[in-house]
């Protein structure tokens, strides 16, 4: 494991200046601090299958996302909005690989080629859901479009206030509680039949 | 007690948040720090070095300044018996130069003197009698007849 050597407990904004003065123990200190929750999140947001995906693995796209934050540091002006600045390069790098990956698959439905198309593979290791309806939530929430998905996320898993998101998505907070809102109604829709089954019993009282 | 038709917020937010959470793998700052590694060593690799760049910019600035001095040469050709008057000119202003260069020498290497020529001497001898003169030297008075 790679020492690291600048504070822990740094501010990010005096993470950044010393990272745009070339200290890669800064940089570090800031991988370490967000590495768990934006993987956690792009996860979240790639929906399933997606660590089987060549290059669109959640680890990977956060591990670019954090080059990008590096070379970016020279330019960063420090608002107070690392995270969102940082959330935001994962969000517009997870949007970039999905619409590839679905031109990809109008190009494979087109002109099949074998050994080169699907989702599945020796090598896949599939998000272990305990439930069927762990995965009906986790497929209706990839079933969102993006613009509906990366609110909920942030405000629902993530525990972001509106504020923020709306920092991440440069648009105003109404926009954001507009977009939550539609998000859910879709999301309760979809799960609308499991509802009275095995989603209720099993998820009332589990919130952190 | 009537059920709920459709799902609470709270029970949304409730499910959504019982969903297993992925972490990063244990060597994930690692693999970002050996990616960071690559992606500078590859720039350093592809990066023109500055003298090569300065040799690159003297070598088009000289074939530009060729260029210009030569559709300059081919606009202002003369014909033989001009390009003699020119050479014979520049000869004649160079002649020039030189005399007016020897000119100024002289002047600022001689000093101011009067000359007295031919004065009468008690012994009926006459003498010429050249005195040098300070600079800025002005007379107290003199009379013209």
């Amino acid at each position: 494991m790679m020492e690291i050597e600048a504070n822990p407990c740094a501010e990010d904004g005096t993470l950044m200046r010393r990272v745009a003065a070339g200290d890669r123990g800064a940089f570090g200190a800031l991988v370490e601090r967000y590495k768990d929750p934006l993987v956690a999140y792009l996860t979240r947001l790639a929906g399933p299958g997606s660590a089987a995906r060549e290059g669109s693995h959640p680890e990977d796209l956060a591990q670019e996302a954090f080059l990008r934050l590096y070379q970016a540091a020279p330019r960063y002006r420090e608002q107070g909005q690392l995270k969102a600045f940082l959330y935001r390069i994962a969000t517009n790098l997870l949007r970039t690989e999905q619409r590839r990956e679905a031109r990809r698959r109008v190009l494979l439905t087109a002109f099949p080629l074998h050994g080169l198309g699907g989702d599945t593979g020796p090598h896949q290791t599939q998000e272990v859901l305990a439930t069927e309806a762990q995965r009906q939530v986790v497929a209706a929430l990839a079933a969102l479009p993006m613009r509906y998905r990366v609110p909920l996320v942030l405000a629902e898993v993530e525990g972001w206030n509106h504020g923020d998101i709306a920092a991440l998505l440069e648009c105003r907070p109404g926009t954001v509680k507009s977009r939550i809102h539609r998000a859910k109604a879709r999301l309760k829709e979809q799960l609308a039949p499991y509802w009275r089954g095995a989603l209720a019993p099993e998820t009332e009282g589990s919130s952190p | 007690m009537k059920e709920p038709k459709t799902m609470e917020d709270a029970t949304l937010r409730a499910t959504l948040r019982a969903l297993p959470r992925a972490r990063a793998g244990e060597d994930f700052t690692d693999r970002v720090m050996a990616r960071l590694d690559a992606v500078e060593n590859e720039s350093r690799a592809d990066a023109v070095p500055l003298r090569w760049l300065l040799a690159v910019a003297a070598v088009v600035v000289c074939a530009l300044a060729l260029s210009f001095l030569f559709v300059q040469g081919q606009r202002e050709a003369l014909t033989p018996a001009e390009q003699a008057e020119v050479h014979r000119l520049l000869e004649q202003h160079q002649q020039l130069e030189e005399e007016l260069a020897a000119v100024r020498r002289a002047v600022q290497e001689t000093e101011p003197v009067l000359y007295l020529e031919g004065l009468p001497t008690p012994g009926g001898r006459s003498v010429d009698l050249v005195v040098e003169m300070p600079t800025q030297v002005r007379p107290a008075a003199y009379r013209l007849d």
